[in-house]
């Protein structure tokens, strides 16, 4: 059971990382391929958090009079991965902070969020630009 | 001066400078002087380091004084002496070249776009000189952060929608590179690269392991560009403003290209490309890569998106160098790194100037040069030449070295492989030659070069070809020496 449950979470990890790649692919809405963007993300980070977990552990701090004491590393949940993950989280909000202004001025330059919407408008930018000869792949 | 302390010397002085800048937003030329300064400073500490590790010193920093499986730890050595200075010399000559373009291209936001490149500089030398996985990676999201907003600069609409689109492709780069050094961190316990070097081979048969390699494998791939994983690189250099792409594509890619090597070299080592076949397989990208790059060059029309395939048709041909795996291959790769850097850096330099100039940004449009450009077009040809590989110039050399390492290896389809893509490169990039000097346009024969500070840095760079395919052999050498033995 202990070992099903410490499973669990990285399951759950993997499934939201999956879940991520899987709406940014699929879905046309720019914000919804930013939802699915900070999902990917939520799930790298929940996959380091678990990483860090032990089963009956305290958190990482150790008491202040003991310090010539033998420290059992068993008591204490790992601190690294929790002080990578606010670095990482920190990293996730300016892309997720990036991400927002510029949907925010593409929506403002072709009026939708759809993104075949913002390729046919595109194609068409192209399509009224003069060319000698027709481009190949111009605008996907 | 500290010898230790120069790693972080080349790091600081672009992100100092960058955040004085907004202080002196009233004065015009502010920004650009301070970026300018903050640039030499770190060419300057770059070619300190450089002078001090080219007998195959290594200069250690430890940041906060924490020793290496828990600090981080910086090490400049030979290899990334080479890559600080040409990183920092390069983005100096694109800044001082592309003044005037910022100044008609970008009119509100001048401030914050000195910030950013300084920002985006700093972040690249971070990327060359740490040792630390996790590091890498914050450094990796800070020059992808920065590049995002690089290529939305400018007044077209169509940046910020391929800058958008490179941040979706970008950050799942970053996030499968970040899982990969998970599972390495749940195999080994360290994240520091010399460490984890020592620790991989107890743990290289479990499947932990083999995944994080494929995942960092993943990840980095879709950073660096290469053929199934570049969809964001033509638009994102062809979108930008010109003064942003002279930034970006000669340098990101190849900082890129550099950490991956450092990781499946220095750490992985012969593990990863022997045990795993990885070898086989880069080698058959690359080998696509190289191939459709030039094709897919060969059909544009559009000047800056041919540069862009021809960019990632030469990653490709990097990439190959590297996985053919040999110290000769290696060495002609790493010189392909510089050569290439530096034929980008002119050629969109060049593609700045056409478009400032004329506002010309189609091939059938060069037609117009014809004798009013004389000094520009000349070291446009000197550039092409050299990304063809005519013999006195240094993309010769390069080449050459690759294709030598590939008889070595015993791949001789490779070594024909690469002479073919030469032949493309030639086709594609005649093509604007022809334009540009045997087409009769117009009989107006009145001379109106480009701005100055753009004519004087192409045909600056355009001698360093010359003078580097003149150094070419002895750098070999010494490269052969100092520079192969990454292993950390």
């Amino acid at each position: 059971m202990v070992e099903f449950l410490g499973l669990f979470n990285y399951g759950a990890a993997l499934f939201l990382i999956l879940i991520g790649i899987f709406a940014m692919i699929v879905y046309q809405n720019l914000v919804r391929k930013i939802i699915a963007m900070t999902l990917l993300q939520t799930g790298v980070i929940l996959f380091y958090v678990t990483l860090a977990f032990k089963w009956d552990s305290l958190i990482p701090i150790l008491p202040h009079t003991d310090h010539h004491m033998p420290i059992n590393v068993d008591l204490y949940a790992n601190p690294l991965p929790h002080a990578l993950m606010l670095t990482a989280i920190v990293v996730g909000v300016s892309t997720l902070g990036v991400a927002l202004v510029l949907t925010i001025s593409v929506f403002r330059q072709y009026q939708t969020l759809e993104e075949d919407e913002i390729i046919d408008a595109l194609r068409l930018e192209s399509a009224e630009t003069p060319r000698r000869r027709s481009t190949t792949g111009a605008s996907s | 001066m500290n010898v230790q302390s120069i790693p972080l010397y080349i790091f600081l002085s672009p992100f100092i400078s960058a955040i004085f800048i907004p202080f002196f937003y009233k004065k015009k030329y502010a920004a650009h002087f301070i970026a300018a300064l903050g640039l030499v400073g770190s060419a300057y500490f770059s070619l300190q380091g450089l002078a001090n590790v080219q007998n195959g010193e290594i200069i250690h920093h430890f940041l906060g004084g924490w020793t290496p499986p828990f600090g981080i730890e910086w090490r400049m050595d030979a290899f990334s002496a080479v890559m600080t200075s040409m990183v920092s010399i390069l983005a100096l000559v694109v800044i001082m070249a592309t003044r005037p373009t910022v100044e008609s291209e970008i009119h509100h936001s001048r401030l914050s776009y000195y910030v950013i490149v300084l920002l985006h500089v700093a972040a690249l030398m971070g990327m060359i000189l740490t040792r630390d996985l996790f590091n890498l990676f914050v450094f990796l999201e800070v020059s992808s952060l920065t590049g995002y907003a690089l290529i939305a600069t400018g007044d077209s609409q169509r940046g910020n929608v391929s800058s958008l689109r490179y941040l979706f492709i970008g950050t799942i780069g970053a996030s499968f590179y970040l899982l990969g050094v998970g599972y390495l961190y749940a195999a080994t316990g360290t994240l520091n690269m010399g460490d984890l070097a020592a620790r991989l081979p107890e743990v290289a048969a479990s499947r932990t392991v083999l995944i994080g390699i494929i995942l960092i494998l993943i990840g980095l791939l879709i950073k660096i560009g290469l053929f199934p994983f570049h969809g964001w690189l033509p638009d994102a250099y062809t979108y930008a403003s010109n003064s942003a792409s002279a930034l970006i594509a000669p340098l990101m890619t190849k900082v890129s290209i550099y950490a991956f090597v450092r990781i499946f070299f220095g750490v992985f080592g012969f593990f990863a490309l022997r045990e795993l076949h990885l070898s086989t397989i880069l080698i058959a990208l690359a080998s696509i890569a190289v191939i459709a790059g030039a094709v897919m060059a060969f059909v544009q029309t559009q000047f800056k998106r041919m540069l862009a395939y021809s960019s990632i048709s030469h990653i490709g041909l990097i990439l190959l160098g590297f996985a053919l795996d040999n110290p000769t291959a290696f060495m002609g790769s790493v010189l392909h790194i510089l050569n290439h850097a530096l034929m980008k850096a002119i050629l969109f330099i060049i593609a700045a100037a056409a478009f400032d100039q004329y506002g010309v940004k189609d091939i059938y449009d060069f037609s117009r040069f014809r004798g009013k450009m004389p000094y520009t077009l000349a070291a446009f040809s000197v550039a092409a030449l050299s990304m063809i590989g005519v013999p006195p110039l240094c993309g010769f050399f390069s080449k050459w070295y690759i294709v030598v390492g590939a008889f070595e290896a015993g791949q001789f389809w490779v070594a024909g492989l690469i002479l073919f893509s030469s032949l493309l490169t030639a086709l594609y990039f005649f093509r604007v030659i022809e334009q540009a000097f045997f087409q009769q346009h117009s009989p107006a024969r009145k001379q109106e070069e480009a701005k100055p500070p753009m004519v004087v840095s192409a045909v600056l760079l355009s001698v360093t070809l010359f003078v580097m395919g003149w150094f070419a052999p002895s750098i070999f050498r010494w490269g052969i020496t100092y520079l192969y033995p990454i292993g950390s």
